[in-house]
């Protein structure tokens, strides 16, 4: 039997090609999400090329939901040796009428949902003293840039986030990892109105593979595509008096597509 | 002539020390707090000094909380020209005994409040062309150190929300300014056992803010200027020496 590696945010996208690249890896695949019926598909497929999963619905919004989910996955496919905290919503933010309804909504699921996620198998792993963290961040968070002001903090969170514990793990036998991805092709991106995606769009099941073999070899981060990653380490030392006028003359109308 | 100030986690620390700057300069300050004890005396501080203040407890976290302390100081003082999102919290971890529900809280007052607080100033200041938005993150946006888990990303999110922000209502003429000083000595860093270099004085602090809210112009504020840079720089470093030798320093402290 293998080990257990749990992904949260399991039943489509990133999430979904997460659980098929691990399975092949040869973890038994844990899969939390909101949509039971979604969940118990990917289940179907990673067991149709003979790998073992199991999985329980719920919402990375609460908390006491998911620690149960998660308590349920262990007991049947014991404690969780790797975990990927991936569950995340992209939505746009007009600063000029705030919603903070849709800030919360942001907030608590890609940067709440990170930190609940990792915290209820952190202390367990941290004493048997072996595991991998990764989350599924974003480009968007190196860089602020206008119109996504949500879905750019709670990116920026995880990543920080990852950056603290990563320093509280660093040769612990605990590895934390940043997958910080570009655009990816995936129901949350939406193709541009002539068709067309964003440069650099990558594939799912590319940047799932690549993530995995960046967490299982207990890397910092994994920034990709790299032209994006240079672009977006370069922008980020700019400041934003700079940036400001630069993106409105680049901005395309309407708002811009959400990287990760 | 100045307008009205409004000033969230205004009790004590940098907020009270703003609070008393800002009245300094003419500005009507409202006082928004959970303590009302504390917030009373402050007030009465204030106005005995001659300033208009008056003072609303609030939840800053709570959506519904602000937004009624926000009516009633408008009701008071007038339209808040002003919003100085302050509150604040702070508590370290350790990953072996991790409690989520404290780095939860820590993300909702740090981030949700300031937000909250920006939220429910935004469109009467969008309405009328004109405002201010002036957020207290923390030089901790720049860099996350070991243990400091949920307030590293919480001042990350706030810095990162409000830059955002900055772009989008530029054209809107309310002004964003984002401040992200080092060590202050307040309350949240008296239990500090670790050394705290450049540690200043909250009332230095809020005497460079105000002058900032004075020139009216936004962008990110991180002082000491050395903090910034040594930070940004801590990026060239290895990681793996970077993180051990981080650990260390923090946990400095620890043996006296």
């Amino acid at each position: 039997m293998g080990q257990h590696a749990l992904i949260v945010g399991a039943s489509s996208g990133i999430g979904a090609a997460l659980a098929l690249e691990l399975a092949l890896e040869g973890y038994d695949v844990g899969l939390i999400a909101r949509r039971t019926d979604r969940l118990a598909e990917v289940a179907e497929r990673v067991r149709a090329r003979g790998g073992v999963a199991a999985y329980r619905a719920a919402d990375v919004n609460d908390a006491a939901q998911l620690k149960a989910a998660i308590a349920a996955l262990e007991e049947v496919l014991g404690p969780v040796e790797v975990i990927i905290a991936n569950a995340g919503i992209g939505e746009n933010t007009d600063a000029a009428n705030l919603d903070l309804a849709h800030v919360r909504r942001v907030l608590r699921t890609n940067l709440e949902g990170v930190v609940l996620a990792i915290g209820a198998v952190l202390p367990a792993m941290t004493q048997r003293g072996h595991g991998h963290i990764g989350a599924v961040t974003s480009i968007a968070g190196m860089r602020p840039i206008p119109m996504i002001a949500a879905y750019g903090a709670s990116k920026a969170g995880a990543s920080a986030f990852l950056e603290a514990l990563r320093a509280d793990l660093r040769g612990s036998g605990v590895t934390v990892t940043d997958l910080c991805p570009g655009y990816v092709k995936t129901d949350m991106l939406k193709p541009q109105e002539s068709g067309a995606y964003p440069p650099f769009t990558m594939d799912a099941g590319d940047t799932a593979r690549r993530m995995v073999r960046a967490l299982l070899a207990g890397r910092d981060s994994l920034v990709f595509p790299w032209p994006l990653a240079w672009m977006s380490r370069f922008a980020a030392m700019l400041p934003d008096a700079l940036i400001g006028p630069l993106l409105r003359r680049l901005a395309p109308k309407p708002p811009p597509a959400l990287p990760g | 002539m100045p307008g009205h100030v409004i000033i969230t986690g205004a009790s004590v620390g940098i907020g009270a020390a703003l609070a008393r700057s800002l009245a300094r300069a003419g500005y009507s300050v409202g006082l928004v707090a959970r303590r009302q004890e504390l917030l009373e005396a402050l007030t009465a501080d204030l106005t005995r000094g001659g300033a208009k203040a008056a003072w609303a407890v609030a939840d800053v976290s709570d959506e519904g909380s602000m937004r009624a302390a926000f009516t009633a100081l408008e009701e008071a003082l007038g339209p808040c020209e002003v919003m100085i999102a302050n509150a604040g919290i702070l508590s370290f971890q350790r990953p072996e005994t991790f409690d989520a529900e404290v780095a939860v809280n820590i993300l909702r007052v740090n981030v949700e409040g300031a937000i909250n607080a920006a939220g429910v100033a935004l469109p009467g200041m969008v309405a009328r062309g004109r405002g201010q938005l002036v957020v207290i993150s923390s030089s901790a946006a720049l860099r996350a150190l070991p243990g400091w888990h949920a307030y590293a990303a919480s001042k990350s999110a706030v810095s990162s929300f409000f830059r955002s922000l900055a772009f989008d209502l530029a054209d809107k003429g309310v002004s964003v300014l984002v401040v992200q000083p080092g060590f202050v000595a307040t309350d949240m860093t008296a239990n500090n056992r670790f050394p705290m270099p450049g540690t200043m004085q909250a009332s230095d602090l809020a005497e460079g803010i105000v002058a900032r809210v004075q020139s009216g112009r936004g962008g990110v504020m991180t002082t000491p200027w050395f903090m910034g840079l040594a930070l940004g720089l801590s990026r060239l470093i290895p990681g793996f020496l970077f993180d051990r030798a981080a650990r260390w320093f923090l946990r400095l402290g620890e043996t006296r």
